[in-house]
């Protein structure tokens, strides 16, 4: 049932998923090419920020042309928790996809780009934090307006590796400053937080969207 | 076996296809043993609602013309229709009604026909 | 005689609009037409049963289960058709069908298969390039496909041609022959129900009005014309609803007899479903 409604995200927005999954394999070849100082962790994050965020924005404008249709699959045996579920799977597949297309294409260009389990980690950690918020948003005030706040968030994440070096080499040497911690020990509280996070984000967007009108 | 319904006339649709199915038993049309139509099936056929044969069938069981049996069907009954087809108290009711149809439009009281019956009837 | 659906005080309050101690039951093996103006509350009351809209109180029973705790198992059975709009138009019937269809157990592609050659549609075909009347056959594709023993539908045939609503209305009959099924349909649309309803149930300003057996209601009243001179304030109350023109008056009526009584040179008519709906509805506004 779950995988059917990833499915069905999936097919109302065929298309664009399309494009993105194809992005995804271009941009870390793009960057390896052109600018290879936000190799690695950063452009990791790019690919996984940016394809989690517009596809899930393409998703929901395709859902909210058609609100019936929502409804329909409501009113029949699909739990409304699995919906919600579904949405939640989408990011880990989506995630998942992120990294074998970059660890493929690394291991192809430059063996040095693949990531450690720390930096994955990280990356989980900040798309989890996005769409953990993104989403209850989303289920609470509807796609136009959960929107309105984040095309704002995309169009600095857009240009922030272009304009703001500066900043992102300063975040840089704050990495380095928690290097000091054992891997290990990082590892397991990203892990931690993020499955929190992401649980709780799930849970509240279920009781959200178990009592809206539909 | 003949069934019509009439619109035009007073009275309730499930009693004239009561009375017509009662009509085509007692006639030897539908003879002893022999199925009535499914409910659904006849309810389709004559355009009426399916309670409505439901309730033609039940009445028709209790009145001893049918008996049904579950998941096989509605029969007519064996034996019981010799008595009934003699019973002329349903012909004498049948005529009662007619003779009460015609009283009404003609605005003849009841309290007139009980004085009428009343008189005719010491006649014999 | 099982009953398919009971619904027990039923509360729900938008706005500008509230359902009212909504309470009706569908027995086993009816059709049963839910007949209303346009927002006397049908769609209102499918979207509650369907738990697309939350209630305030009441108890809908499904087969005997209530639909709070049973919610999936209920629902696998029922098969939905539901007002306009209520597909992905950007998918095509073989896509949606794939969406749907995983949602129940019982789906059978041998009956969506042979319901889809019956209304002549072409499975690899986009929803948005469909008429009216081919995405109502389709909706009720999907519903007559998965086994479902109740059949709830919004307002099916507004807006379809006449062919096309007495095809559906054929399906409906033949829906119900195996017995054990219950089909529940809301329209405006009366003269569907004078062909096929047996039970009748007529909601209005969000109350139900009366639920009572189609033919029983053609059997009790009548339609009565007559000359307006006639009329006084004593007869004016046996009429449901009365209207008056220059040329006479006609009123609908459940006690004919008594009529019959006070006035003569009356006509009496059997009166349609419609004459009797807004009947309820416009005296009850006295």
């Amino acid at each position: 049932m779950l995988l059917h409604l990833v499915k069905k995200d999936i097919l109302i927005a065929k298309k664009y998923v399309l494009v993105i999954m194809l992005f995804i394999i271009a941009f870390p070849l793009f960057v390896t090419v052109v600018a290879p100082q936000i190799e690695g962790l950063i452009s990791f994050l790019y690919i996984v920020a940016l394809g989690e965020i517009v596809l899930l924005q393409v998703i929901s404008q395709e859902e909210a042309k058609y609100p019936k249709a929502a409804a329909l699959l409501c009113a029949s045996s699909y739990p409304r928790s699995t919906f919600v579920k579904a949405k939640y799977t989408f990011f880990l597949l989506l995630f998942a996809y992120c990294y074998i297309a970059y660890t493929l294409v690394m291991l192809v260009v430059n063996r040095a780009g693949v990531l450690d389990l720390t930096a994955i980690l990280t990356v989980l950690l900040v798309g989890v934090i996005i769409y953990g918020i993104y989403i209850p948003v989303e289920f609470k005030f509807g796609a136009v307006k959960a929107r309105f706040i984040f095309t704002i968030a995309i169009l600095a994440l857009a240009l922030g590796p272009m304009l703001f070096t500066d900043l992102f080499a300063n975040i840089t040497i704050d990495f380095s400053a928690l290097a000091t911690i054992p891997a290990s020990i990082k590892n397991i509280v990203l892990a931690f937080v993020s499955i929190a996070v992401f649980s709780i984000s799930m849970m509240v967007s279920i009781r959200i969207f178990s009592k809206k009108e539909l | 076996m003949k069934i019509l319904i009439s619109n035009a006339s007073d009275k309730p649709l499930y009693q004239q296809i009561k009375d017509q199915v009662i009509d085509a038993i007692l006639k030897g049309e539908l003879a002893e043993g022999d199925p009535l139509p499914s409910i659904r099936g006849f309810a389709n056929d004559i355009k009426v609602s399916v309670l409505t044969i439901r309730r033609v069938y039940d009445e028709l069981e209790q009145e001893g013309f049918t008996t049904s049996q579950v998941g096989i069907g509605t029969f007519v009954s064996t034996g019981n229709v010799e008595l009934l087809r003699d019973s002329k108290r349903h012909m004498v009711e049948k005529k009662m009604q007619e003779l009460i149809d015609t009283a009404k439009t003609l605005n003849i009281t009841k309290e007139e026909l009980n004085a009428m019956m009343d008189i005719l009837y010491e006649e014999d | 005689m099982d009953n398919i659906l009971e619904v027990t005080g039923l509360n729900k309050s938008y706005k500008d609009f509230s359902l009212t101690d909504v309470s009706f039951t569908l027995p086993e093996d009816c059709i049963t037409g839910f007949i209303g103006v346009n927002g006397a509350g049908k769609t209102t009351t499918i979207r509650v049963i369907l738990g697309l809209a939350q209630k305030a109180s009441g108890t809908i029973k499904v087969f005997g289960k209530d639909m709070e705790s049973s919610e999936q198992e209920l629902k696998n059975r029922i098969g939905i058709v539901l007002d306009e709009g209520y597909f992905y138009d950007e998918l095509t019937m073989d896509e949606m069908k794939s969406i749907i269809a995983p949602a129940y157990s019982g789906w059978s592609d041998k009956d969506y298969k042979e319901y889809m050659d019956r209304f002549s549609l072409n499975s690899r075909q986009k929803i948005s390039t469909l008429s009216r009347g081919m995405r109502t056959k389709f909706a009720l594709t999907l519903a007559l496909s998965h086994g479902a023993d109740l059949l709830i539908m919004d307002e099916p045939t507004s807006g379809l041609d006449p062919l096309v609503r007495s095809q559906l209305l054929e399906i409906m009959t033949d829906y119900m022959k195996p017995g054990g099924k219950g089909v529940f349909f809301s329209t405006h649309i009366t003269s569907d129900l004078d062909k096929v309803a047996d039970m009748l149930i007529l909601i209005h300003n969000g109350k139900i009005l009366f639920e009572k057996e189609k033919d029983c209601l053609l059997d009790n009243y009548r339609l009565v014309k007559g000359d307006s001179k006639s009329l006084n304030n004593e007869n004016k109350k046996l009429f449901l609803h009365i209207q008056t023109t220059d040329f006479g008056f006609t009123g609908v009526t459940d006690k004919l007899l008594e009529v019959q009584k006070s006035m003569s040179d009356i006509l009496v008519e059997r009166p349609t479903i419609e004459d009797i709906m807004l009947a309820h509805v416009e005296g009850g506004q006295k």
